[in-house]
């Protein structure tokens, strides 16, 4: 670096092309000049009023002014620069950088402004009994939020800058003496390989994680509950935490993770488990509702009792489209519904709901285009998918359903069943770093069954899942090594 | 780390097939045949002697399965193929290679034309074979693409589905018993003999494919394989029981026990929705025997051979010539052979 400070803050200005908001200032003491810049955008004016400006005003000449500065600011994150490189990346971070005639250093003071938004309550996974904090888009309350539920030196945070122009600070954390090294690693090797320009949201490494290309279901789980991601730790799971992204990732996320939700452990057992079969049996039936009513309608109308299927006959008199045609006509309308419905401001959702769902579903059975059996039948199949809280999961219900609705278009039944069959090998080959897809019920394994699809008392889940964690797989503290 | 917990994890980590896979593996290859090939032939010509039948069968099939634990503990971690060529001299390994691949290919084309007959006949009678068979042949080419243990997971999740459908049909079933039907206990004039070998050809031999899995040879496994040998075999003479008791035979002709189930009064034929499980065996037993054949063959050739599968088993469809042929095959390859193999001393 240059010892002419005016060299230093031309060169500097030169970089970001004298841009409207990169505020400098030279400033004489003594026989001392001295030089600050920052970019106003990212600064607290406050911060740099109080804790910079002040104490500088106040210095007597004759003392070694960098030195004095560097000891005496009142700040806890000051560093010491020598180089351009630096010196921009502590700039666009919120410090400001000091500049003393003759030396060829700067000093560095954080007087990052608080850009984010405070700690708010969860909006995509709400729950009626437990924490109500979210994350939010600040990486370091972000990390706080997990420190506070886990006091442990174990809790580790590997941190890297991953994106050539918005260098995001990314964290991977897990806890030392539970957690996989090896997956550590390996997921961190893999982040390392990153090359992209800029990471804007933890989506984007999401796509750089996934290990089955082929698979189309999730395998990782994307959340804002930090207590899920405590959850989660503690049972030897690693988390990514993206800088500006509320939603942290845990990997890995198995296909029972989903049925989960953190809510589980803090309500009484029967109530855990009555919700979770309950969700195993909306996926059966958001699954395969359409591709079975398409079944039995067009090729197998044995299955039902004569006088149901009388009933659908009367229904479908006026219909002019087949069964498989008029369900997946429904099913994207109420795509599209869904859809808008997400995508309008929230004052206008009610009344896209009432035109959409209502009339235009009743107008439709009236008009004879569709019959009422079929909106029931989507209705229930859509409602059915909605209980999950995971965006990921439910679009890959959606792709599998309408697979299964071409399966059953062409061959009744056994297009079902066919495509059923290609659904478990798919799952079946899937793993997650390592770890297949389907555990702890295919490959079946005993031990792990006690928090699977049904949850044992605390009491008797003292084990972690064993394919999760290396070390430490009792629970209780009297086992730690 | 408990050292069970730690057993475990190292079987599903270095992608060993755990023991739960086995039995289901076991499960299928055993009762695979049963509904669409062996059940019908044996209530038909031995009536109430079928109970007989399938407790003689299970008991002289133990026979085979001793042979096949035999060969296990043998071959290790080899695989079968490599084993008779390390341990024979040229030209019987290669003759016995070759009959048993022959025998398999054979066993396959029956298996895969009963699949086609089966689909065609129980739900889509209008529909041509050739792409009943073109459609159920696509998730064999998606299996046959994957590892080994994809099949044996895939076998849990059938395993358990399988369990619920039969429970369903049980509970649902018990109700139409009628204990008169047991009698007489014995019939004269039928054949017990040949349908006792018909058991053994088609449910029991098939367990010769445990052959092509990586199992680890230890008292565990071995007592796996045996309990789910005895439990499928309990199920299966159950199966036959249910048949004798609620079918009059002195009256009518054997019937499909399954149209008689009825679910908490619902009066729909809910038998093409149980009858999925016939589905789920048909596909492992034949995703297991292509597995097999694998390994006697490159990828290429291996690709070639299902098509000429699919050609042949469309041509085969309505003779009986495979079924005629197979059986006497299945002896000699799937219980001769592997009794030579039993007896051979390792190099």
């Amino acid at each position: 670096m240059n010892f002419d400070i005016k060299k230093n803050i031309n060169l500097i200005c030169n970089k970001f092309g004298n841009s409207s908001d990169l505020k400098y200032r030279y400033i004489k003491i003594g026989k001392n000049n001295i030089a600050y810049i920052f970019i106003d955008t990212v600064c607290s004016d406050d911060k740099i009023s109080d804790f910079v400006l002040k104490k500088i005003t106040n210095i007597k000449s004759n003392c070694n002014l960098f030195e004095f500065l560097k000891n005496n600011l009142s700040n806890s994150n000051i560093k010491e620069v020598d180089n351009y490189d630096d010196i921009y990346n502590l700039l666009v971070s919120g410090f400001l950088c000091l500049f003393i005639d003759g030396n060829n250093k700067a000093i560095a003071i954080e007087t990052r402004a608080n850009l984010d938004r405070s700690i708010s309550e969860a909006t995509s996974e709400t729950v009626i009994r437990g924490p109500k904090d979210s994350f939010t888009e600040n990486h370091l309350t972000n990390i706080g939020l997990i420190r506070k539920r886990i006091k442990d030196t174990n809790l580790w945070f590997t941190d890297l800058n991953i994106g050539k122009r918005t260098n995001t600070k990314v964290s991977v954390a897990y806890i030392k003496d539970i957690a996989n090294t090896n997956n550590v690693r390996k997921i961190t090797n893999k982040l390392k390989k990153i090359n992209i320009d800029g990471i804007i949201d933890s989506g984007y490494i999401r796509e750089y994680l996934n290990t089955s290309k082929f698979s189309i279901f999730p395998q990782m789980i994307s959340t804002e509950r930090p207590d899920l991601v405590s959850q989660s730790l503690l049972n030897g799971k690693i988390v990514i935490l993206v800088e500006n992204s509320p939603y942290a990732l845990i990997i890995p996320g198995l296909f029972v993770d989903y049925f989960h939700s953190p809510e589980d452990y803090y309500q009484k057992n029967i109530n855990a488990n009555f919700t979770r079969i309950i969700r195993f049996i909306s996926f059966i039936i958001t699954m395969l509702t359409p591709a079975l009513y398409i079944s039995v309608t067009s090729f197998n109308p044995e299955i039902l009792p004569k006088e149901l299927m009388n009933s659908i006959i009367m229904q479908r008199k006026n219909v002019p489209f087949p069964p498989y045609i008029e369900i997946l006509l429904l099913t994207l309308v109420f795509e599209i519904l869904r859809e808008s419905d997400i995508r309008i401001p929230n004052a206008m959702g009610t009344a896209v709901s009432v035109v959409g769902g209502l009339v235009l579903g009743n107008a439709a059975v009236e008009a004879g285009i569709f019959s009422a059996i079929s909106i029931i039948i989507v209705a229930i199949t859509s409602i059915c998918g909605l209980l999950f809280s995971d965006i990921d999961m439910v679009n890959s219900i959606r792709i599998w359903r309408i697979f299964f609705i071409i399966g059953a278009s062409f061959l009744g039944l056994v297009g079902t069943v066919l495509i059923g069959l290609i659904l478990t090998i798919n799952l079946s080959s899937t793993e997650v770093l390592g770890i297949p897809y389907l555990l702890p019920i295919s490959p079946f394994n005993i031990n792990d069954n006690s928090d699977a699809i049904i949850k044992l008392s605390i009491q008797k889940r003292k084990q972690r899942p064993s394919y999760l964690a290396k070390k430490n797989i009792i629970r209780e503290s009297d086992n730690i090594e | 780390m408990p050292k069970r917990i730690l057993l475990e994890r190292v079987i599903i980590l270095n992608k060993r097939i755990s023991s739960i896979e086995i039995f289901c593996i076991c499960y299928f290859l055993i009762r695979s045949s049963f509904f669409n090939l062996t059940l019908n032939s044996i209530l038909k010509s031995s009536k109430n002697n079928s109970i007989s039948v399938l407790i003689i069968s299970s008991l002289l099939g133990l026979i085979p399965l001793f042979i096949y634990i035999t060969i296990l503990k043998k071959i290790k971690n080899n695989s079968l193929k490599n084993y008779i060529d390390n341990n024979f001299t040229k030209l019987p390994a290669k003759t016995i290679n070759y009959i048993i691949f022959i025998s398999s290919i054979f066993f396959l084309i029956l298996l895969f034309s009963n699949y086609t007959l089966y689909i065609k006949n129980e739900y889509l009678e209008d529909m041509s074979p050739i792409l009943i068979s073109l459609s159920i042949m696509i998730p064999f080419v998606y299996i046959s693409l994957k590892k080994i243990t994809v099949l044996t997971r895939t076998s849990v999740i059938l395993f358990f589905i399988s369990v619920l459908f039969t429970l369903i049909s049980f509970i649902s079933l018990i109700f139409k018993v009628d204990f008169s039907n047991i009698l007489p206990f014995t019939v004269y004039n039928t054949n017990i003999s040949k349908n006792v070998l018909l058991y053994i050809g088609f449910n029991i031999l098939p367990l010769f494919f445990l052959l092509t899995l990586p199992i680890n040879y230890n008292k565990q496994n071995i007592k796996i394989i045996v309990s789910s040998y005895i439990t499928t075999n309990f199920l299966l003479i159950f199966i036959i029981l249910l048949n004798v008791l609620i079918s009059n035979f002195s009256n009518s002709s054997t019937t499909n026990i399954f149209k008689e189930v009825s679910i908490i009064g619902y009066s729909g034929n809910i038998e093409a929705l149980l009858s999925i499980q016939t589905i789920f065996d048909l596909f492992i037993i034949i995703s297991t025997t292509l597995f097999f054949i694998r390994k006697y063959l490159n990828t290429k050739d291996f690709y070639i051979i299902m098509l000429c599968i699919y050609i042949v088993s469309n041509l085969v469809i309505y003779t009986k010539i495979t079924f005629k042929y197979t059986l006497p095959l299945l002896y000699i390859s799937f219980l001769f052979i592997p009794f030579l193999i039993s007896l051979k001393r390792d190099d």
